[in-house]
């Protein structure tokens, strides 16, 4: 199978390194770097010690993965794919602490995340296991769909925190919603290019080979710019003046809305 | 084929929920934009609607004004007169709107940070509010199309035409059973 690489991609037709892959692929390590600086010389991968240890891992990689391409370029391929499955469990630990930092302070919204992550789970996993018994989708055969559909349930536990923080309003901070776009961007960039190239097959590897990593240089700018300057988290808001019960609340919640539709049907009949 | 789509739908909804989140949260940090609408506001607003409902709705969608001005008005007067009422319509719609918003958004203040909230609950409410707005859309719509008096008139063809379809599918029931028990067995 021919990977592309995770970060900075680089074809595997030939040994030889055309010069924007090259390009792209030293333009990701350099922002890794000035990323990894910037948090030690802040002390930020205190607070933030998942998404630095995915940075450090993925620069060391980078390096790594370099190295061998240049050497020793038969070993490439199945070192690329242990490399992109390690990034996956970290990156399963910067979405946990992307979780931690939005909803730690909403204990409320951070349960009904857990409920909802919960529901979407066993609907996702319920659905291939039905599907891969009935015979009408295999078990995935390749690396990439592996990949694609791990990063898929990322996707699924971002999209139910960014609905969540929408609809519940929750102040993010610059640094922590920098994190949080970037990463997602991230995973559904990845996600959408694993999708057409396990589709599309070898029509889409040349695409491939230059939208991933692309991309992740994109995120990698995010992230910079975000965690240029430190910007702490909103303060936290203060407790009702009334310590007012749940149920009250919602139920009052209810009746307002209940006028509103009553108004609204008033409007439509005499 | 069906899980590639699958697959792009979720990207792409991920991608969209994340450009909410950077637009949204830039209109939340700026300075002028209060964060929650205070508690004092909703029972003001409600009382305030109470006050005008009975008086102002069958003057901007009832039929009586604009069949008076039909009749003794020149044809300016009568544009004039949809104009206006179309804007004092969508005013309305409007009020509606922030009604159901202070309901939800004072709700949202509250319970966000409250350990005991209900999932099941939270979502009937979300659901509630949600169908409160999708039908202000709808109604938007019309009244933009037809303006305020065509509202109601089209609301009485549809609830015409569903108690015709009802009707319909009851004597079909009934025609159903009455020949289920006159045939004759063999």
């Amino acid at each position: 199978m021919k990977p592309s690489s995770f970060h900075a991609t680089i074809s595997v037709n030939s040994g030889k390194m055309k010069p924007y892959e090259l390009f792209l692929w030293l333009a990701c390590v350099a922002l890794e770097s000035l990323l990894l600086v910037r948090g030690w010389v802040s002390e930020w991968f205190r607070k933030y010690p998942f998404f630095f240890l995915y940075l450090a891992c993925v620069f060391i990689q980078d390096i790594f993965f370099l190295m061998i391409y240049l050497f020793h370029f038969k070993y490439y391929a199945p070192i690329y794919w242990y490399g992109e499955f390690f990034s996956l469990v970290i990156g399963c630990c910067v979405a946990w602490e992307i979780f931690r930092l939005v909803l730690g302070r909403y204990p409320g919204a951070g349960r009904m995340a857990r409920n909802m992550l919960l529901f979407a789970l066993i609907m996702v996993l319920t659905k291939s296991l039905g599907d891969v018994w009935n015979g009408s989708v295999p078990w995935p055969g390749t690396a990439i769909e592996l990949e694609r559909n791990l990063r898929a349930i990322q996707a699924l536990s971002l999209i139910v925190l960014a609905s969540l923080s929408a609809y519940y309003e929750i102040p993010i901070g610059r640094n922590v919603k920098g994190i949080f776009i970037g990463y997602g961007l991230f995973v559904a960039t990845s996600v959408m290019t694993l999708t057409l190239r396990a589709s599309l097959g070898e029509t889409f590897q040349a695409a491939w080979v230059f939208l991933q990593p692309f991309c992740y240089a994109a995120v990698l700018s995010l992230w910079s710019a975000a965690l240029w300057r430190y910007e702490g988290a909103p303060l936290p808001e203060g407790q009702p003046k009334i310590e007012e019960d749940y149920q009250s609340v919602a139920r009052v919640t209810r009746k307002g809305l209940h006028q509103a539709r009553a108004f609204l049907g008033k409007a439509m009949r005499p | 084929m069906s899980g590639a789509l699958i697959l792009l739908a979720i990207a792409l909804l991920l991608i969209g929920l994340l450009g909410l989140l950077l637009r949204r949260s830039d209109f939340a940090s700026s300075p002028d934009a209060s964060p929650l609408v205070s508690d004092a506001a909703a029972p003001s607003a409600y009382q305030a609607f109470e006050e005008r409902r009975g008086e102002l709705l069958d003057r901007i969608f009832g039929p009586d004004d604009w069949e008076f001005v039909l009749n003794h008005a020149p044809k300016r007067v009568q544009r004039l007169f949809l104009q206006e009422r179309k804007e004092i319509a969508f005013y309305w719609l409007s009020q509606i709107r922030s009604l159901a918003k202070i309901a939800i958004r004072i709700h949202i203040a509250h319970s966000r940070k409250s350990a005991e909230l209900r999932p099941v609950l939270e979502l009937r409410l979300a659901i509630d509010y949600f169908m409160i707005r999708l039908k202000c859309s709808i109604v938007a719509a019309i009244l933009w199309l037809g303006g305020p008096v065509a509202l109601r008139r089209m609301v009485k063809q549809v609830g015409g035409l569903s108690d015709e379809l009802g009707g319909m599918l009851e004597l079909a029931s009934k025609r159903d059973a009455l020949q289920s028990e006159t045939r004759v067995p063999r």
